[in-house]
C-alpha cells in the first residue's frame, strides 16, 4: 500500500455529512478508523488508547478541541485541525505547528498532510 | 502734613471725590468733607457711624472703628451702600487711627469710595463663569485639563466609581484600559509638545464603557503646556461594530460549513446512485429541505423555529392526506439544529415513500411529540404497510445512517427504530431549544 495502513485514526467533527465523507477518504488511504465522535466529551473517552494520528475540528457542539488536542501533542499523537471559521483563535504555543485544514477540505491537501505527519517530511 | 493747620487740611479733603469722615471717641460722625446731596449736615453729625449701614453690616464697621479707636490699628472693608431707598451700591472703607481731639480723646479717620462698578462687574463674571461650570458640569463628556505631567488638575464630573480625591492630581492615562494607554500616553504627549488636537479610543480601568477621547491644546499657565480632554461614551455604536464584526464571521462560518456539506452530500450520493437521474432526484431532494430550512430561519431571523412548522414544510408536501400531525405549539428548535433535523425529516419521508407506508394508498404516517425529561420525543410512526418488504434497506442503506448521524451526531439527539407488524416507528428525542 502506501504506507499508511493500518495506522489508527481518530476523528472529531459534529457535521454527519462532513464525517461520513471523511471516514471513506481516509479508509481509501489505508488507515483504520478507531473512533469518530461528535462531541469532546465522547472523544476524550476513546483517546485513551493507542493511536497514530487525530483529526480533530476545532469548535464543536460541546466546546473546542484545543485541550484534547494540546494533551494528544504532549504524547506525540501528530493532530490536524478542521474548522470552518477563518482563524482558530487563541491557539497556545504547543498547538502552533499544527497544520490547519479549512472546510470544505481539498482531498489533496488533506492526503498530503497526513502523508507528511505519518510518512514525514520527504513524502509531504 | 503735620505744618498744615487742621483747617487747613479739611478745605483739602473737601474736593476730594471720596467720602472723608472723622469719628470721635464714641464712633459718632464729627466731620464730614462733603455730603451725599439727599442728606442733611443734621442728619449726619452725631451719629455713630454703624447707623450707616445695613444691618448685616453693622457689626464689620463698628469693629473697625473699634479697633482704630482702642487698638490704633487700620481695617479695610467693603459693604454695601445706601442710596435712594435701596443698598444697592457698594463701598470700600477704610478705618485708621486719627490723632486724638484737644481733649486727648481718640478719633479715626474713615476713607470711604464707591466701588458699586467694579463689584458689579465682578458679581456679572462670577455669575458667568458659575454658568459656564454648570453647562461644562451638566455635559454628558467627561472633560478634564491636564498638566504637562499628564496630571488632572480639573474635572467636570466623576463617575459614580470614582471619587474626587481618585481622580484630581492623578494622571489621566491610569484611567484608560491597558490595551489603550501607550496609545493614549502618545497621543497626549504629541499634542503636549505642541502638536494638534487628536482623538483615541479606549476602554476604562472602572466600568465596562467604551470611550472616544479628543485631546485638545489648553492655554498654557506660566509656561507650562496643558491639555484638555474630551471623552464621549461611544459605547452603542461600539457594540454595534462589534455585533457586526461577529455577524460577518458567523455568517462566513456558516456558509463555509454549508459548502462543506453540500460538497460532502454530492459525493456521499453520487457514490450510491445506480443512474445520473437517480443521483439528480436524490440530491436535489435533500439540497432543496436544506435550502428551505435557510429560508425559515432568515425569515425567523436566525431565532429557534417551531418544530410543527418544520415538520409540515419538510414532510406536509410529500405525504399529503396520509398524513396526521400532532406537535403541540412551542417544541422548538435551536438555529444551528434546524437543518440537520429537516434533512433528517426529508430521509425519513422519502424512505416512507420507496418503502414505507407512503408506497401504499392506505398507508398513513402519525407525527406526534410530546416532553420527555426536558427534551422533545418525536414519535413517527407509520400504519397500513411496509412493514415486511424493503425493511432491510429502510434499516441498513445510506438514507437511515444519514439519519442517525444527523440526530446523534450534528444534535446530539438519540434515535429509536422499530419494525413493527404495521410499519416502521422511529423515535427521535432532542434537547429543546429556548424560545
Amino acid at each position: 500500500m502506501n504506507g499508511l495502513g493500518g495506522k489508527r485514526v481518530l476523528v472529531l467533527e459534529d457535521n454527519s455529512i462532513v464525517a461520513m465523507e471523511l471516514e471513506e477518504r481516509l479508509e481509501a488511504m489505508g488507515l483504520t478508523i478507531v473512533g469518530s465522535f461528535g462531541s469532546v466529551a465522547e472523544l476524550e473517552a476513546a483517546a485513551a488508547q493507542p493511536v497514530e494520528l487525530a483529526i480533530l475540528d476545532v469548535s464543536v457542539r460541546d466546546g473546542t478541541s484545543l485541550e484534547l488536542a494540546s494533551r494528544l501533542r504532549a504524547r506525540d499523537v501528530p493532530c490536524v485541525f478542521v474548522t470552518g471559521y477563518g482563524t482558530v483563535p487563541n491557539l497556545p504555543p504547543e498547538l502552533r505547528e499544527v497544520p490547519v485544514l479549512h472546510k470544505p477540505i481539498a482531498l489533496r491537501a488533506l492526503e498530503a498532510v497526513i502523508a507528511r505527519l505519518l510518512l514525514g517530511p520527504a513524502a509531504g | 502734613m503735620s505744618e498744615l493747620p487742621e483747617s487747613e487740611l479739611q478745605a483739602i479733603l473737601a474736593h476730594l471725590p471720596d467720602f472723608v469722615v472723622i469719628v470721635d471717641h464714641e464712633g459718632r460722625f464729627c466731620w464730614v468733607n462733603h455730603l451725599d446731596p439727599t442728606l442733611r449736615r443734621e442728619q449726619v453729625l452725631g451719629q455713630r457711624i454703624d447707623g450707616f449701614n445695613r444691618p448685616d453690616y453693622q457689626a464689620v464697621a463698628w469693629q473697625a472703628v473699634q479697633r482704630a479707636l482702642v487698638e490704633r490699628v487700620a481695617t479695610e472693608y467693603e459693604a454695601p451702600g445706601y442710596r435712594d431707598g435701596e443698598w444697592d451700591s457698594w463701598y470700600w472703607c477704610r478705618v485708621l487711627p486719627f490723632p486724638p481731639d484737644a481733649h486727648g480723646r481718640p478719633r479715626a479717620l474713615v476713607l470711604t469710595r464707591n466701588v458699586t462698578e467694579r463689584v458689579r462687574a465682578q458679581k456679572a463674571l462670577e455669575q458667568s463663569e458659575a454658568r459656564f461650570r454648570m453647562l461644562v458640569e451638566s455635559s454628558p463628556d467627561f472633560i478634564a485639563i491636564l498638566d504637562a505631567q499628564r496630571r488632572i488638575l480639573y474635572a467636570n464630573w466623576l463617575g459614580r466609581e470614582l471619587a474626587e480625591e481618585q481622580v484630581i492630581g492623578q494622571p489621566a492615562p491610569g484611567f484608560v484600559d491597558e490595551a489603550n494607554r501607550a496609545k493614549s500616553v502618545a497621543a497626549i504627549d504629541r499634542v503636549l509638545q505642541g502638536g494638534p488636537q487628536e482623538s483615541y479610543d479606549s476602554g476604562v480601568v472602572f466600568n465596562d464603557r467604551r470611550y472616544r477621547t479628543r485631546v485638545v491644546p489648553w492655554p498654557s499657565e506660566a509656561g507650562a503646556p496643558r491639555v484638555l480632554l474630551v471623552a464621549s461614551d461611544i459605547t452603542e455604536e461600539f457594540r454595534a461594530a462589534e455585533q457586526r464584526r461577529v455577524m460577518h464571521a458567523e455568517l462566513d462560518h456558516r456558509v463555509k460549513n454549508s459548502m462543506a456539506t453540500v460538497v460532502a452530500l454530492a459525493t456521499q450520493t453520487a457514490r450510491r446512485a445506480s443512474s445520473l437521474e437517480g443521483f439528480e432526484q436524490a440530491f436535489s431532494g435533500r439540497i432543496r429541505s436544506l435550502a428551505e430550512t435557510h429560508e425559515a430561519l432568515a425569515a425567523a431571523g436566525w431565532g429557534t423555529l417551531e418544530l410543527k412548522d418544520i415538520v409540515a414544510r419538510v414532510v406536509g408536501p410529500v405525504a399529503g392526506e396520509q398524513l396526521d400531525l400532532d406537535i403541540p405549539a412551542n417544541h422548538r428548535v435551536s438555529p444551528g439544529w434546524a437543518s440537520p433535523l429537516a434533512l433528517a425529516l426529508h430521509e425519513l419521508v422519502t424512505n416512507a415513500t420507496k418503502y414505507g407506508a407512503l408506497s401504499r394508498c392506505a398507508g398513513r404516517v402519525r407525527i406526534a411529540c410530546e416532553e420527555v425529561d426536558g427534551r422533545s420525543l418525536l414519535v413517527w410512526t407509520e400504519s397500513g404497510g411496509g412493514g415486511a418488504g424493503g425493511g432491510e434497506s429502510a434499516k441498513e442503506g445510506f438514507g437511515m445512517r444519514l439519519v442517525r448521524g444527523l440526530i446523534e451526531r450534528d444534535i446530539g439527539g438519540r434515535l429509536t427504530v422499530a419494525q413493527r407488524e404495521d410499519g416502521w416507528r422511529y423515535e427521535i428525542a432532542f434537547p429543546r431549544g429556548k424560545a
